[in-house]
Parts: C-alpha cells; structure tokens; sequence
C-alpha cells in the first residue's frame, strides 16, 4: 500500500492480482451481471488508488477493506431506482461444460439456476452475507465488518438467508418434482 | 452448546463456522454457482483501467476551474465589457488603418490639439 501512496501504479496491478478476485466474484454473483462486475472492480481499484492513504490497517485487512468498497458499490447499483428486480440468466451461460454427459451437465446447470435464483431473490444484504460466509469463506467477524454490521447482526442477518435460500431451493425442487 | 447446523442454543454464544458451512455444503452444493473468470488478464485489464479513470479524473480537476460557474459568469461579463467598449473604440472604427496605428494617431492629435 505504501507503494500504491507513492504513486507505483503496478503496486495497483499487484493489488488487483492478488486480491480483484473476490471483488469480481462478490460484484458478479451480487450484480448479476460480468459487465457491471467490471465496473464495480474498477470503481473499488480507482478508490483503492484515490484513497490508499486513508487506509487504517487496523479497522480492516487489504482484502476486507476493498470489499468492503465492493459491497457498498454493490449495493448503491441495486438500490438504483432504474434497476429492476430479475434473475438474471447471463450467469447461466458460464457453466463450466467439464462433464462427460449431457444429462449431468443439464442436471448440474438446473441445480445452479435453483441456487442462482434462490441467492437472486434474496434481500442484498442477506445475499452479501451468504455469499461472503458461504461461498468466499470469510470469518463471520469480518464479514460483519464488511457489510458494517455487528457481529451478532450478522449472525442472525445470515440464519435468515439459509433458511431463505434452503426453503427457496427444497419448495422450488419439490415444485418441479411434484409437475 | 451447538445446535443442529452448527448454530448456537445460547443467543450470545459465537456460532461454529466450520460445522456451519460443513452443514449447508452437505445440502447445497455451492460448485454448482457460476463460474466467474478472474484470469490475471482481466484483473490486470480493470487495474489498467482503473489507473487510466484515474489520470483522467486528475486532468479534469487540473482544468476544473475552468467550467466553474463563477469563473465562467466572470469570463461572460468580461467578454460583453470587451465587445461593448470594443464596439466604440477607433480600431474597429477604421478598419482601413491598423488598431494600433488608430490608437496612437488619436492620441497624438489629442495631445497636439490640446498643445495648440
């Protein structure tokens, strides 16, 4: 960071490297969307560079504190008033194609538009705190910190996504076996 | 006292998070999420964009007191001012002869007329 103060501007490079992964993932699953997920790690890189000097280490680690940055970017889109409500089937393209047989890859492809669509349908910060808990793996605690919330905030604020998302995918998948 | 899940009986009791999502990867399966493509090309690309918005973003400010409104209302009167004195002045008046020129046969014949 010291190196990005100083105006190094592959010290950003590095820092997109090692740590844009997150931001992408988090931006693209939150948004829907792989072009407005480049812009939103754009925008959290640009802060990164704007505001490198405000950076406390002490409140957030490097990858907390940009997506940190990446969740409140998120989350002005999605309360945009232009925005729609949908679930958005871009995402459905990238399914990675690595099974032998097509009946798998159909099966794996309807079970990931379940969770899609479950995790679409949620409210945004309890897709954020899925999505962070569940999925990228971080500590309750800093993902509190991530989405500005204390701890047992959290906590509770995650309990309701599961049981969201868990009834949104055994109601659906009954749905479809029951028709 | 864990719960089934791993979440916590007590209300100020910390969850385990291992058992928490070693329990929803047992019902859900969460490779199941799209892939998203974070190759180094992409992310080097969003940096290099990110730098250049920034490069951008300094120019502007450089020239920002340009589009500045009061700098901008300051630079109308000044042109109107101009234009109206302008109008009046010999060197518009007498496009045949330099303004220059104009300018200083008018205030030699000043000084002469007021000599005589």
């Amino acid at each position: 960071m010291a190196r990005i103060v100083a105006g190094d501007e592959a010290a950003l490079r590095d820092v997109a490297l090692l740590h844009g992964g997150r931001v992408l993932r988090l931006a693209q699953r939150m948004l829907g969307s792989a072009a407005e997920a480049d812009e939103v790690a754009q925008d959290t890189l640009l802060r990164v560079w704007q505001h490198a000097a405000d950076w406390d280490q002490a409140r957030a680690g490097l990858p907390g504190w940009m997506s940190m940055i990446a969740w409140r970017l998120c989350a002005d889109r999605l309360r945009a008033p232009s925005r729609h409500a949908h679930v958005n089937i871009e995402l459905a393209d990238d399914v990675p194609s690595r099974e032998p047989d097509a009946e798998t890859a159909l099966m794996r492809a309807q079970s990931m538009s379940l969770i899609q669509r479950a995790l679409q349908a949620l409210p945004a910060r309890q897709r954020a705190a899925f999505l962070l808990f569940y999925v990228e793996e971080v500590s309750g605690q800093e993902a509190a910190d991530i989405l500005g919330l204390r701890l047992r905030a959290f906590w509770s604020l995650l309990h309701r996504a599961r049981e969201a998302v868990e009834r949104q995918v055994g109601v659906t998948a009954a749905k479809g076996s029951s028709s | 006292m864990m719960s089934f899940f791993g979440w916590p009986r007590r209300r100020d009791a910390q969850p385990d998070e291992a058992a928490l999502r070693a329990s929803l990867h047992a019902a859900l399966d969460l490779r199941h999420l799209p892939v998203v493509d974070t190759e180094p090309a992409r992310l080097r690309c969003l940096a290099d964009n990110a730098l250049r918005a920034a490069r951008r973003e300094q120019s502007e400010q450089g020239f920002g007191w340009l589009l500045a409104p009061r700098f901008a209302g300051f630079l109308l009167v000044v042109t109107l001012a101009g234009a109206a004195a302008g109008l009046r002045a010999p060197m518009f008046a007498s496009p045949g002869t330099g303004g220059l020129t104009a300018l200083l046969d008018l205030s030699l014949s000043a000084t002469l007329g007021n000599a005589q």
